[in-house]
């Protein structure tokens, strides 16, 4: 299926997490180069420039949010975050710093390979429509017109709606964290309506649904709890 | 004891009511009592008033040669009203009265018949004799009533101590009857290691508030044998103003020789110091009291160690069922892994996957276990913080819906969330884990096929979420134990149960964080339905936005 193997770098401080995890995605294929801390990391992102990143956060010298934040100056490789339990707050500023997902220790194989597909797939594809219009399923948004639709029938929704919208079907299939819609939709000084950010994410979800009787887009966004939201990525 | 040389004291004799008849005379000494005296003389007065009439009609009118014994009458009555010094004094004043009205020459003290000299004499002698006789009769019946009162008000405040259960709860009974009984206006208990710091814990007439400082009386321990005497202590500063003119007195309260509090009794000023009995009731009291004090505090001391046996032995058997769920898993890893690496054992490719498989489920169960003793270590803990955020009740279920929908498989489910339910607040992280936790147990429990409803229902202050299965339910004698910690309801025959016994724990630890609360009951699907209530986001809304 892949023209070329995509080539994936682990960070992971533990020795047997780092072995398992990286024989088995050379088993599925991809060429995997492995880093036990931040240092390493580094030297290896500098040489190789690889296609995805798995970044453990608790890493020895060189924390995972140091590499991330380095990695984020010169490229938007998908990243996607492997955090322990009790790190809910790195994982929050992992994520606000441009990291494109998380996956909770201890995570199955399976959710893994789920989560790396995603993230390259993404990679692939978000060479956006030149024209600007991000489509999900029957959901179409064209910033030009600032129009949605859902199966071409217009779907009427207020500015601050439609912004959210706009944010999350941009970022499809990652997760786009609370402050990060909080500082697209309401700009800086959003603490005080940012309180009601469930509120327009619920509307968006009953008009939608209005708009789409056979539920195609039900299970269109997904709530991240305390982390934010994400809009389905497959297309 | 230093106490008592920053301040001045007095000494105070307790008006004594002794033995031996002499109660009049003796108080008077000490503080003579006006207006007993002036009653006193009245009725002495009265009494041979009425005696002079008598004996002037017998006499004068009737012809009676000799009525003189009809003062015997006034001395008998006065003795009995009054006391045998009274009615001593009544006598001589017979005597003297007989002497001056009626015998000749009259309206003088002389006699002139020698008959009359010995009538007069024997007048004042039989008088005296009669008074001192009815007298003594008189103060021995006082005495005994005197007595049997000292004892009834002992008995009182014995029965009000033995029949409670602890000593606090006596004390409002207590303070009430010895109120009564020893004459005071009030009647009240401070607890404190010295008497200015002292906490009211029961008065007689709670609505009066009871003046803790000021000078005041003390009995000094050791003084209730012999001659009760109080020493008077008048602290430095201003004496306050004291409308009522209410006198204090103070008993201390003590455990072995360490004070560890006061019976106080505040009464008229004008009716001097507590008598001896009054002394001896209050002393007598305050000695029980103390006691009672000392053994409720050992006995809550007893109480606290249970409490702490009870929990070591509960946190051992917590230790005991945590090992346990732990151990299973591991033993099956254990053996998994070592037939996987096992060189004899010749394990095809397709046996060799079943046995991963079941090393990573039973993985997966050990996290499970490993994240619920985590949440339950932070709500037990206090370490779990809410941080509420306006959520439409929809927002609430929905996602758990979709994150739950694989493993609740293909089961019907049926969802009745209405759009125009208020917003509630709460924290979104604790409120999916409710809702996960809560749909979990549906999809470990109930049947595959059982079909699952969600409703959400609201009253003015909250919303309540209900999550209801057609599963076997719980039975009703487990119903109340479901949300402990490492319950589990006991196993049917023929099914396994994985559960940790901790999900609902944690489900009710949660939603009480967030203010809210959870109840179990039977469902009219047939299973178990809970109830899970959120409190409403106040203010509801935010201002609507013109659609584009």
């Amino acid at each position: 299926m892949m023209e070329r193997r995509a080539s994936i770098l682990l960070v992971e401080d533990d020795d047997r997490t780092r072995r398992a995890v990286a024989s088995n995605l050379e088993g599925h294929g991809y060429g995997v180069r492995a880093a036990a801390d931040g240092e390493e990391a580094l030297v290896l992102w500098e040489l190789r420039r690889p296609d995805l990143i798995l970044l453990d956060l608790g890493l020895p010298g060189i924390d995972g949010i140091g590499v991330l934040r380095r990695v984020r100056r010169d490229a938007t490789t998908p990243v996607i975050i492997l955090s322990a339990r009790g790190e809910e707050r790195d994982k929050v500023e992992a994520l606000d710093e441009g990291a494109d997902d998380y996956l909770a220790k201890p995570f199955g194989m399976a959710e893994l390979h789920a989560r790396v597909r995603a993230a390259l797939r993404r990679t692939l594809v978000s060479e956006i429509d030149p024209s600007g219009v991000l489509q999900i399923g029957t959901l179409r948004l064209d910033p030009d017109r600032r129009l949605v639709t859902v199966d071409d029938a217009d779907v009427r929704l207020t500015p601050r709606e439609y912004e959210l919208l706009k944010v999350l079907l941009a970022n499809a299939g990652r997760v786009v964290t609370r402050g990060r819609l909080l500082r697209a939709v309401w700009g800086t000084a959003y603490a005080e309506e940012g309180h009601y950010l469930h509120v327009y994410i619920g509307q968006i979800r009953r008009k939608l649904a209005a708009a789409d009787p056979e539920g195609t887009l039900s299970d269109l966004f997904v709530a991240e709890p305390g982390v934010g939201y994400r809009v389905r990525g497959d297309s | 004891m230093s106490r008592i040389t920053l301040e001045t004291a007095e000494l105070v004799t307790a008006r004594p009511r002794l033995p031996r008849g002499y109660d009049g005379a003796m108080s008077w000494m000490q503080r003579i009592d006006w207006r007993a005296l002036g009653t006193t003389v009245a009725v002495a007065i009265g009494a041979l008033a009425a005696s002079i009439l008598g004996v002037y009609l017998l006499e004068e009118r009737a012809g009676v040669r000799d009525a003189s014994t009809v003062f015997l009458l006034a001395v008998a009555l006065v003795a009995y009203l009054r006391g045998s010094w009274a009615a001593v004094g009544t006598a001589l004043g017979a005597f003297l009265a007989y002497n001056y009205l009626f015998l000749p020459p009259e309206f003088t003290f002389l006699v002139s018949d020698p008959q009359h000299v010995l009538t007069l004499m024997l007048l004042l002698a039989v008088g005296i004799g009669i008074g001192r006789l009815t007298g003594l009769q008189r103060d021995q019946a006082r005495r005994s009533e005197r007595r049997e009162h000292e004892a009834r008000a002992l008995f009182n405040v014995s029965r009000a101590i033995a029949s409670a259960k602890r000593m606090k709860d006596a004390l409002p009974v207590l303070v009430a009857s010895l109120a009564e009984d020893a004459g005071m206006a009030r009647v009240w208990i401070g607890l404190g290691s010295t008497w200015a710091q002292e906490q009211v814990v029961a008065a007689s007439d709670p609505t009066a508030d009871a003046p803790g400082s000021g000078p005041h009386s003390v009995l000094p321990r050791g003084s209730v044998e012999g001659q009760p005497s109080w020493v008077r202590l008048s602290p430095p500063g201003p004496a306050p103003h004291r409308r009522d003119r209410l006198a204090l007195y103070r008993v201390e309260l003590v455990d072995g020789s360490e004070p560890i509090g006061s019976l106080w009794a505040a009464r008229d000023a004008r009716l001097g110091p507590p008598s001896g009995e009054e002394t001896r009731l209050l002393a007598a009291a305050a000695d029980q009291i103390g006691q009672g004090i000392m053994r409720d505090r050992l006995s809550e001391q007893a109480t606290e160690l249970e409490v702490a046996r009870r929990s070591e032995e509960l946190k051992a058997a917590l230790l005991d069922s945590v090992s346990h769920d732990l151990r299973t898993p591991l033993a099956t890893i254990r053996a998994s892994a070592g037939t996987l690496a096992d060189p004899s054992v010749a394990l095809s490719p397709a046996e060799a996957r079943s046995t991963a498989r079941e090393i990573d489920a039973e993985a997966d169960r050990l996290a499970n276990l490993v994240s619920g003793l985590l949440d339950m270590s932070r709500i037990t803990g206090g370490a779990l913080q809410t941080r509420p955020e306006t959520m439409p009740v929809g927002e609430v279920v929905m996602p758990a819906v979709q994150r739950a929908r694989a493993s609740l498989g293909h089961r019907a489910i049926q969802l009745e969330i209405p759009d125009d339910l208020p917003p509630v607040a709460v924290d979104p992280v604790l409120v999916s884990q409710v809702l996960d936790n809560l749909l979990e147990n549906v999809a470990r429990h109930a049947a595959a096929d059982a079909p699952l409803r969600l409703t959400a229902t609201a009253d003015p202050q909250a919303v309540t979420v209900r999550v209801e299965d057609g599963g076997p339910g719980v039975p009703p004698d487990a119903m109340p134990h479901i949300f402990e910690k490492f319950y589990r309801v006991p196993a049917r025959r023929g099914v396994a149960r994985h559960g940790t016994g901790l999900g609902l724990a944690v489900v009710k630890g949660m939603a009480e964080v967030m203010g809210g609360s959870v109840v179990a009951s039977r469902s009219q699907l047939g299973g178990l339905a809970i109830d899970v209530r959120l409190p409403i986001a106040v203010p509801p809304l935010p201002d609507a936005e013109p659609t584009t």
